[in-house]
């Protein structure tokens, strides 16, 4: 029989590596796909992935099973994908490009895009960019909440998330213009 | 035939989130060296949990070892100067005991005293009648001889009139050896008297002009014994002629002013073992939607990680002892500085965290370290127990209570200059008491010279607080933490005002 999450997460607190095992082997998949999301490359995403789930396993007894294990874990991978962006944030070159500086809101077909493609897009946005865009659009987070965690003002991270996505939807737009065709996941 | 379902369509952001989201159920598992990674780093962190433990554990038994070679050693010492001690006690006491009775009845002690330094002698014939005095005069030899100060003559003849007076003694045989005679010492060496009496001795096996007979007592056997102990080994010969050797019984020296002053520096471990954790209800909610939430999670960062620091204390004492200075009463002024260290993601150093995301918990493997530093001034009372009999190294115990006033609380917290704080008496706010109680107590070897101008106290010295050092804690009074300091103190001791005493008469 499968061990309940409570299972795993007593047999962690106990230092089982049996049960870190599979408390990983768990969450894993899920988590990568969430730092793939933060981070430009695969390589990024893996370090983002290590270190939080060495902050899981060490802050496990913190956890108080008031909600799933799964958001708390998610929750722990977003602070480390911000960690490791204000890590990087002084090295990495911003280069905004030649976009334009609004784009009137346009209405996408699910079905002719591809995962791959839509990561790779978000994986070349400018890192502060891809954070307010993340936040914003997938985790559903405030402008105002967002600029209290990257500490920047709430009109900067409107105006970052208003760039980032003027950059999507061009590159979007190109891409299909041009007839290239869905490229296949990023992994 | 059904129309085609239509596929769904949506912003921007729903397509992301649309793609994004419902890929992470299939999405592919990292590679296999992540978790090899991650188990080593696992690993890393469990063996330097351990070895913080057994860093604590080792100090613990060092104390313990350090404080039993001390009491050891100072027991053994006391022992050893114990033994010759109490020889002396015993012969200068039956020296005196005979002087101050004058119950030696009998001149034979000495003819047969010059015979039992001789290596053959094995009988020796007491009267049971005959005192205390007479016996253990015989056993304790020439030097108890020569603590008397008494000419032997003079002693002779008193010993002779005590025996005519009392007709206590009666000589019903006598046993002696010859080879008393033989011996160069027994004989050549005392005054004309002895030899007198030691020819006069061995040539009257019955009966002495004097009436006095001795007869083979109860306690011959045992005589006989100390009597072998005492001989001399063989070829040995004691000198031609001794000197007078001064016996000094222990005295103590009568203290001209009860009272002594010492400087003592303590150096340690100390623990301030603070939690600043607090129910929830505890905060105040109007520093952000998230305070709440992160303090609890910083305090508890902040108490995992919480490591002792050095301790330092530099103190004077006013000792005042009682009677022959066995006990005394010490009270004094001292000042300290402590330090402590520990780590938290958002810089905690105590006080409640304001701005903070409560979506967003602060869980960091990238701690920021702080540092703490606690300076204080207290007024201690202590109850000191040392051996005024002995000189040089002898014990000493202590215990006592103490009540401080925290001067100052200064915390840094790494690369965040903002975060720093210093409390002081009149801050506002602050996490810490102001006025604070502990106890107690040490032991160790004190070193004092023959003079007793000074001495030096050296030992083990531990330190618990009686309040905790957080100002408001949420935990009842028997399940608070408490500070608690262990280590070393040395302290220089001046007895100037102590004038050494004359020795007490005999």
């Amino acid at each position: 029989m499968a061990p309940t999450e409570n299972d795993l997460i007593d047999g962690c607190l106990r230092g089982h590596p049996v049960a870190q095992k599979q408390l990983y082997e768990k969450y894993a998949a899920r988590m990568m796909a969430v730092c793939l999301r933060y981070a430009q490359t695969t390589f990024e995403a893996e370090d983002v992935l290590q270190e939080g789930f060495l902050t899981v396993f060490r802050t496990l007894g913190s956890f108080r099973r008031e909600c799933p294990l799964e958001f708390w874990i998610r929750r722990i991978m977003i602070n480390a994908a911000l960690r490791q962006h204000r890590r990087n944030a002084p090295l990495v070159a911003v280069s905004d490009g030649d976009y334009p500086e609004t784009l009137a809101s346009e209405e996408f077909t699910f079905s002719n895009y591809a995962y791959g493609e839509l990561l790779a897009l978000v994986q070349e946005l400018a890192p502060r960019y891809r954070l307010v865009f993340n936040l914003y659009a997938i985790e559903g987070y405030t402008h105002k909440e967002i600029g209290e965690l990257l500490n920047i003002s709430e009109g900067t991270s409107k105006s970052q998330y208003s760039r980032a996505r003027v950059v999507l939807q061009t590159r979007l737009t190109q891409q299909h213009a041009l007839g290239k065709p869905p490229t296949p996941g990023a992994v | 035939m059904t129309p085609p379902i239509p596929s769904p369509k949506g912003s921007l952001e729903e397509l992301f989130r649309h793609h994004l989201l419902e890929s992470e159920a299939a999405a592919v598992p990292p590679l296999p060296h992540v978790w090899e990674q991650l188990d080593n780093s696992l690993l890393l962190a469990q063996n330097k949990h351990y070895r913080r433990r057994l860093a604590a554990y080792h100090w613990a038994m060092a104390a313990s070892l350090l404080l039993t070679v001390l009491a050891g050693g100072g027991w053994w010492h006391s022992q050893r100067r114990a033994q010759p001690a109490a020889d002396l006690a015993t012969t200068n006491k039956a020296g005196h005991d005979a002087l101050a009775t004058r119950q030696v009845g009998t001149a034979w002690p000495f003819g047969t005293a010059a015979t039992a330094y001789s290596s053959t002698s094995t009988a020796f014939p007491i009267e049971q009648t005959l005192t205390f005095s007479t016996s253990s005069f015989i056993a304790g030899g020439l030097g108890r001889y020569a603590a008397s100060g008494i000419e032997l003559a003079d002693y002779l003849e008193h010993a002779r009139q005590q025996a005519r007076r009392a007709h206590r003694a009666s000589v019903s045989s006598a046993r002696y050896y010859q080879a008393g005679v033989t011996n160069n010492f027994a004989l050549a060496a005392l005054p004309a008297t002895i030899s007198q009496l030691a020819s006069y001795t061995t040539s009257a096996p019955t009966a002495s002009s004097d009436g006095l007979t001795v007869a083979e007592g109860l306690g011959a056997e045992s005589l006989r014994m100390r009597l072998a102990a005492l001989q001399l080994p063989a070829g040995k010969a004691l000198p031609a002629r001794l000197e007078t050797a001064e016996v000094v019984p222990p005295v103590v020296h009568k203290r001209t002013s009860p009272w002594q002053l010492q400087v003592a520096y303590a150096g340690g471990l100390y623990d301030p073992n603070i939690d600043f954790t607090k129910l929830p209800g505890e905060y105040n909610g109007s520093l952000g939607p998230g305070t709440v939430a992160t303090t609890r999670e910083a305090a508890a960062e902040y108490r995992h990680n919480l490591r002792p620091g050095l301790g330092q204390r530099l103190s004077v004492w006013a000792t005042h002892r009682f009677g022959i200075g066995r006990w005394g009463l010490r009270t004094g002024l001292e000042v300290a500085e402590n330090t402590a260290s520990s780590a938290s993601s958002v810089g905690f150093v105590g006080e409640q965290v304001t701005t903070m995301n409560p979506n967003v918990q602060v869980l960091s493997n990238r701690l920021q370290g702080t540092t703490y530093r606690y300076r204080s001034v207290s007024i201690p009372v202590e109850a000191l127990y040392t051996n005024p009999v002995r000189h040089n190294f002898s014990l000493y115990g202590r215990f006592g209570a103490l009540v401080s006033s925290m001067l100052q609380v200064h915390s840094e917290v790494d690369g965040n200059a903002e975060a720093t704080r210093t409390y002081g008496i009149r801050s506002v706010g602050s996490p810490y008491r102001h006025v604070g109680a502990s106890v107690r107590g040490g032991v160790g070897m004190r070193y004092e010279p023959a003079g007793r101008q000074w001495a030096l106290n050296v030992g083990p010295v531990a330190e618990a607080g009686i309040l905790s050092l957080n100002i408001d804690p949420t935990q009842t009074f028997w399940n608070q933490h408490r500070p608690y300091s262990f280590g070393l103190e040395a302290g220089l001791e001046f007895n100037s005002l102590l004038k050494p005493a004359p020795l007490l008469a005999p």
